[in-house]
Order: structure tokens, then sequence, then C-alpha cells
């Protein structure tokens, strides 16, 4: 308990059960409006402004040796009569609002951490072929055929509210796997666009790697300041056997290449790749994070959660005694690769590179005063700002290589 | 629109951009300091001042750190304010006659690129004459540089680069491997710029040149008599270009007879020709022949402009389309080098500079005319053939005078060679085309457009020593 990070883990891993009074009570049931799945649990802030994003309603919790409770107005994690305050945060009220076009915005968004998520085009084609992969809840609706896409306008109007509540701080988009050369990305180009425009925000995406790099430069350039292409699995066989998908349409290698590429466009740390946790064997994980971390990529690395709907809702949970060394590895990885660690704020749902210094000897005491920098209101604003100068520099439309030929 | 990432490290990205603020205060600092110099005996106190915008624009000209046409505007604005002109008299020269008639033959190429009356011409010629490999290069090299003489040599090396490219494609060339395909690119180029200088139409340098000339010393060159002096020329360098052509590229395959199936394909979804492009046809060629035989008597931009009225009269143009065709950027260039050229003769300015430099050490009129020449021939090279026409002239002017050299002598030595630039992709567009065929590496173009260079510029002044004489033009 005493240690946030190791409490992160462990808590993440096999979730939070609620006291009588916080199920029956008001505090947390917008909580339940939100989706299931990855994030779908309560975000809870740990000493050290260490943030996570505790499972509750998975049937796995219910075995979890974590209690949270409210007692006199004040909350906490309380493990064999031993407790902790810790901080809630209250779901968004905006969850149980709706769009001007009548769509609740709890289907719009949702908010893990720092994070508004949203996703959408809420479509996968793995999902109609039965090539989804095995770890995967049904996020999305099943086959291209599915519900509309949520227009522009709505999630502005979802963005504008979160912001306005003070709840949300940046903007990630999620994308399923679309049929076309650039799978999609360039669908998200109104939203992203429209986003960008109209709030100071950094905005991350997380889709799969376009056939050609030239969609990746445009990903940047359309206004993303982050891009994730998930790798899940590091271990060739297992990854074309649970994620047969990725590895049918996309390949493996492509994922390598294009993370690698986008590691040569996008800022340093703001390229990731997740490296499920508990799904292959450590020693595959800790390849996986030397390759992402040789080629300048953040690896991430979620704990498997055997999620309801998903091909491995019966799944082992992984060992988190096992999983601590991995994340020391993750941590030392990044910083000798002198891999920015310090876009990551307010992270609930993995745990940061930045995070793992929790499981070593390293007091990080460089690296945590940027960290806190780069937190701070100030930083964030040099930050963004940052971000903007650098892709004005960066990006050069083609057209203009002609201009010095005019005349 | 397409976009690509800069790749090199942020702090080199920082340090190229704001290089412009930089220089450009740099710039600005020089020019203070030119004023505040006392001024040298035997130069106007406008003299001094006309000096001073003519290195700031000769500077941003050479660097490229504006746009050519706004450091133009700039040198327009600089004249009345430093009390070198009167406004009035700086902008009316803006009116100038030449900046008009190449406003006319901007509209006119766009209505025949626009019509695909010049695809059509293009398609034809290479399907009649391009049987064997080595008339199908010959008419790629050709034809582009008969074209190049009545509209403008950027136009031709656009209309004609598609086609080209459908021919590798169609005869499967490798790029960078295939001695014939850079071959096509480079004779295309190659045609281009060399008959880019036979007429007014070629390239806006030449009505520019004459333009000056007219403002400076009241003479002037018509279409016609442009065409006698430079022609020959012209046919004596195209000549030379071809033997150099299969020279350097060697032939590395033997038939081409899948080109003549594509070029009918193209043919074929051209369709017939429509009427559109028959009287778009006609006006181009009364227009060209009212040049040839009533260009002084009618002037040059009165036929050009009266040609653009009839195209719209008949709605064979709509102004949409003259928007996308012309390059306005130029229009604006030319009025500001005619103003700039004209302050620093009458302030003195230009005598003044050609006193201190070239006359004190000229030994003969034809040195003087070898070196202006190959100046600009060397100048075109890395900069804007009109910047160095705006450049050179106005100095060159005034030295003719000064050693009783011909200047429509001195106009044709600097405008002619100005348009000769076959070494760099920069130096031209027709270059700058062929290279990005993908065919060409750097050095194929060098070596061939070096020594093809020289071989212009000798050629040149033998056609000024031997053949100009025969015309009254004296040097």
């Amino acid at each position: 308990m005493k240690n946030p990070g190791f409490l992160k883990l462990e808590l993440s891993s096999k979730g939070i059960r609620l006291s009588r009074e916080l199920i029956e009570g008001k505090d947390l049931r917008a909580a339940f409006l939100a989706r299931a799945g990855i994030g779908g649990g309560i975000d809870i802030i740990l000493p050290d402004d260490v943030w996570v994003n505790a499972p509750v309603r998975e049937v796995f919790t219910k075995k979890s040796p974590y209690l949270l409770l409210k007692d006199k107005g004040v909350f906490f994690i309380e493990k064999g009569g031993e407790r902790l305050e810790v901080g809630v945060i209250a779901p968004p009220a905006f969850y149980e609002k709706k769009t001007s076009e009548g769509t609740p915005f709890a289907q719009v968004g949702t908010v893990h951490g720092g994070y508004l998520t949203i996703t959408p085009i809420a479509s996968c084609d793995f999902f109609p072929r039965f090539e989804s992969c095995k770890f995967c809840s049904a996020n999305f609706v099943m086959g291209p055929v599915g519900k509309k896409a949520i227009s522009v306008r709505e999630v502005v109007e979802v963005v504008h509210e979160a912001f306005e509540e003070g709840i949300a701080e940046f903007v990630q988009i999620s994308l399923g796997y679309l049929e076309g050369e650039g799978h999609g990305i360039a669908s998200l180009e109104p939203y992203i666009s429209a986003i960008k425009k109209n709030f100071d925000t950094l905005l991350a995406v997380e889709a799969h790697p376009p056939d050609k790099d030239a969609w990746i430069d445009r990903t940047y350039a359309m206004g993303v300041d982050s891009i994730a292409y998930h790798l899940d699995i590091y271990d060739p066989e297992r990854f074309a056997s649970i994620c047969p998908g990725k590895a049918r349409h996309i390949g493996r290698d492509r994922y390598l290449d294009a993370l690698q590429y986008a590691a040569s466009i996008f800022p340093s740390g703001t390229v990731t790749s997740n490296l499920i946790v508990g799904l292959e064997p450590v020693e595959s994980t800790i390849q996986g994070i030397n390759h992402l971390t040789r080629m300048g990529v953040v690896p991430l690395l979620p704990i498997f959660k055997p999620l309801e709907g998903s091909d491995y809702g019966n799944h082992k949970i992984p060992d988190t005694e096992e999983i601590a060394p991995l994340l020391a590895h993750l941590y030392n990885a990044v910083k000798s690769n002198k891999i920015n660690m310090n876009w990551s704020k307010h992270v609930s749902i993995f745990i940061t590179p930045i995070e793992g210094r929790y499981f070593t000897n390293d007091q990080a005491k460089l690296e945590m005063t940027l960290y806190n920098l780069y937190k701070s209101k100030i930083g964030g604003m040099a930050t963004r700002e940052i971000a903007k100068l650098r892709r004005r520099l960066k990006v050069r439309e083609v057209d203009d290589s002609f201009d010095s030929s005019e005349l | 629109m397409a976009v690509a990432i800069d790749k090199r490290p942020l702090w080199v990205i920082l340090l190229s951009k704001s290089h412009r603020p930089f220089f450009f205060l740099l710039i600005v600092l020089a020019f203070w300091g030119i004023l505040s110099l006392p001024t040298p005996d035997g130069l106007s106190q406008e003299g001094h001042k006309a000096i001073a915008v003519f290195f700031v624009c000769v500077t941003l000209w050479v660097t490229s750190l504006i746009p050519l046409s706004i450091t133009s505007l700039l040198a327009i604005i600089l004249i009345p304010l430093l009390g070198i002109m009167e406004s009035k008299k700086a902008y009316s020269l803006f009116g100038n006659e030449a900046v008009f008639f190449i406003l006319g033959a901007f509209i006119l190429a766009a209505a025949l690129m626009k019509s695909g009356l010049s695809t059509r011409f293009a398609l034809a010629v290479l399907s009649r004459f391009g049987g064997t490999p080595k008339r199908l290069l010959t008419a790629v090299y050709l034809f582009p540089a008969f074209l190049s003489f009545w509209m403008s040599e950027h136009a031709v090396a656009a209309m004609m680069f598609p086609i080209v490219v459908e021919i590798t494609k169609v005869l499967e060339l490798r790029p960078m491997r295939s001695e014939y395909g850079k071959a096509l690119f480079v004779a295309m180029a190659w045609g281009c710029i060399i008959g880019g200088v036979a007429t007014f139409l070629g390239g806006a340098r030449n009505p520019l040149a004459v333009g000056m000339l007219l403002e400076t010393t009241g003479q002037s060159i018509g279409f016609f008599e442009w065409m006698v002096a430079v022609v020959p020329a012209v046919i004596i360098m195209l000549a030379i270009g071809y033997f150099m052509l299969f020279w350097f590229f060697k032939i590395d395959l033997k038939n081409v007879s899948q080109v003549e199936e594509a070029l009918v394909h193209r043919k074929i979804e051209m369709g017939k020709v429509t009427w559109e492009e028959r009287l778009i046809g006609l006006v181009m060629l009364l227009t060209i022949l009212t040049w040839m035989f009533f260009g002084k008597r009618l002037g040059l931009a009165n036929i050009a402009i009266a040609s653009v009225v009839v195209l719209f009269v008949l709605d064979l143009i709509k102004w949409k389309d003259v928007e996308e065709y012309v390059n306005w950027g130029v229009i604006l260039m030319y009025g500001g080098a005619i103003t700039l050229g004209y302050a620093l003769d009458k302030s003195g300015a230009a005598a003044w500079t050609a006193n201190m430099t070239i006359v004190k050490w000229a030994s003969s009129p034809l040195v003087v005319i070898a070196l202006f020449s190959l100046l600009s021939i060397a100048l075109t090279e890395v900069m804007s053939n009109a910047a160095v026409i705006a450049i050179l002239m106005p100095v060159a002017l005034s030295i003719a005078q000064h050693l009783g050299i011909d200047p429509k002598v001195m106009t044709f030595a600097i405008a002619v060679p100005s348009g000769l630039a076959f070494m760099l992709p920069m130096g031209t567009p027709a270059c700058a085309i062929a290279y990005s065929s993908g065919f060409l590496k750097i050095r194929d173009m060098v070596v061939p457009g070096l020594i093809l260079g020289i071989t212009a510029w000798l050629v040149f002044i033998l056609v000024g020593v031997f053949y100009w004489p025969m015309l009254g033009l004296k040097i």
C-alpha cells in the first residue's frame, strides 16, 4: 500500500470492490453510464498524484483484496485492516447529458484520467470476419455497416463539455481497423481539424498502421500530437494467433516499420505501442520493450484484464509479482534510450514509463523535476505551444517546393 | 494537398527559417549604410539613393529571400519614398507596353493550353515522326523547340512532360538506369530552352529586356527583327544540341512500336478537333503574323491585347482560365524591374556605375559584349532569368552608350544568354520539370549542360561578330 506504483499495478490487474454504501449511493453512479471494457472502471488518485483506473464491474474484481469505501466524506482503500486515503475522480456530470443530435454524451466520449477518449467511427473490420484480437471486448459495433459515425458537431460538443467541466485536459481518438490504404486515418481528419481549431489541446490518436508512410506524415500534419500503433503482442507466433486480423491484413513487420518511421516524424516520447502484459512470456515482453525503445518508441504496458465479451474472458490474470521487474525494465529502457517520458500526464489505464521508477531504486530526481514541470499549468501551456511551433516548422505542403521555381 | 515532413533537427529548421528576417535586417543595415556614405563626385543625390535601392533589389533577387515580384514592388515604393522620382512617374512606368505584351502573351498561351490544342499538336507530331527510337527522340527534342517559339517554354515543358512520362512507361524504361529515358527528358528540356530564346513569346524575359531598352534609350526591337537576329543562332544551337544528345546518351533500345499505340489511345481520348481549338489556332496564327509584319506599326502589346479581346468575344476562354494559367507574379516583377531600370538611368546612377567599373578597363566593345553575355549565362544557372535581366540591363545599357555599342546588341547580349540555363534544375522550370521525372541524376544534367552552355555562348559570340553586322547591328 505504501508504494503507489505497486498499488497501481495491483489495482489495475485485480480491480477493487466497492463498499455497499458506494454501490447504493449516488457518488459513482454515473461511472456505470460509460462503456464497459478497458478504462471502464473508476479513476482513483493514489499518493504522489498517481492515477489508476481500477476495474469494478468485471467478475474477477469480486476476489480483489482491495475495498473502496467512504468514511466521513473521505475515500479510503482498505486491505487487511490497513487504510490508505485516496482521491476518487467523480464521473463527469456530462455523461448524463445528450448532444444536440440526441446522442448521450457518454456514448461519444469517455474520460480516463486526464484524457477524453472518443471513438467517432465505432467500427472495426476485423469483427465481421471473426479476426478481432482475442483480448478485445466488443468496444466496437460489429461490422463496417455498424451504427453511423458520430458527427463532427457532436464530437466538438462533447470536448467542449469535458473541458468546461475541467475533467479532461487532452483528447484521444481511437480508430478500429478499417479497409483502405490509410486504414481510416483520412476519415478522422475532419474531427481532428475541428478539435484543433476549437480547442487548445494536445491530441493523441490510436489507430492501425497505414500501408504507406506518407499517411503517417499526413497524420502528423493534420494536428495529431501523439500516435499509437498497438502491436499488443511482441512474440511473432502469439501475435499471429492472438491477433489474426492484424497479422493477416497488416503484418507484424509493418507495425514495427510504421512505428520506426513515426518515431522519426513525431516528437520524442509521443509514439507509443501497447505490449499487453500477461498474454506472452515476460522474456518476450522484455524483448519487445528493448526493440521498441531502440527505435525511439515508448512501450506502454497495460495489464491484461479478462474482459467480458472477449475470447479471453476467462483467461488467467497475470501475477503482479512477476510483472514488477518488467516495469522496472521499462523505466530503465526508456531512460537509457533518452526518450522523453514527460508527455503522459494523469494516465490511469496503464503504468507509464515514469511510474516504472517505483519498481527501481532510482530516485529519478531530474526526471521527476522535468515531469512536474511538464505537469504544471505553465509547462502544459509551453508544451502545447512548442508542439504547434514544431508542426509549423516541420510540415511542408509539397506545392511549397514549387514556389521557389516560380518566375 | 500532399505533405512532407522536414526531418532535419528542429534547430536546423529553425535556423534556416529564421535566416529570412535576419538577412533582411542585414540588408536594411547595409542599405542605411550606403545612404549614409558621402555622395561620390560625379554622382547625383538621386543617383546615390538609386544605387542603394539597386543594391537592396539585387541582393533580394539573387538570394530570393522574398518573392521576386515583391522585391519589384519594394523598388517601386522605395523610389518615390527616397525622392528619386515622383510617385506618379514611378507607378506610370508599371504600365509599360512590355508588361501588357507579356500579359497578352500569357493569356494567349492559356487559351492554347486550356483548349488542348498544344497537346494535340504534340501527339500528332510524335505519332507522325516517332517511328524509330532515333526519330522519336528527335521529335521530342525539336517539337518543343518549335513550340517554344510561339508560347512560353515553361508552358511547353509542362505540357510535354506527361506525354514523355507516358512514353517512358509504355517503353518500360527504368528511372536512373535507362539511357534512352534520360535522353528523352533532357531532349525535352533542351528543346524548350533553346527554342525559348527565338522570339518574344518563348520567355517573358525577352520583352522585358526590350521594354527596358525602350524606357532607357527610346529604341525598340520588333518581333520580326528579334527573330531574324536570333533564329540563326537558335538553329545552330539546336544542331549542336542534337549531336550532343546522341553523344552523351546512347540509345539502348531497338524499337518504340508500343509508343504509337499509346499515342493513338491518347488521341482517341482527346476526340476530334473541336471548333474551339480551330478558332483558337486561327487567332493565334493571325496574332503571330500580325506581330511579325505589323508589329512596329500597330504595337506588340496592342496586338496581343486585341487578340485577347477576340478570344473573349468569341467565348473561347473564361476569366477563371486566365486566373489559373497567368503568372501574375511575373507581371508585377517586370513592372518593378522596368521602373528601377528607368530610375537608375535617369538619376545617372547607371552611367556612374558603368564609368567606375567596366568602362575603366574594357579594351574593346567585343570584350564587353562577351563579358556581359558570359555573366548572363552564368548567373541564369543559379537565379531567375528575369532577375538577371533586371540586374544587368541598366548598367549594360549605360556602358553601351558610353562605348558606342548599339544598345540593341547589348540587349541581345543579355536577354538571349539569360534564357540558356541547361545545367541545374533550379536554372529554369524546363530543367526542373525534366529533373522531377526521377530519370536524371544531377550529373546527367550538369556535364552535358555545361558543355552545351559554353558552346551556346561561343555560338552567340560568333553570330554576333559575323552575322549581326549584315543586319546593321554593330558591336
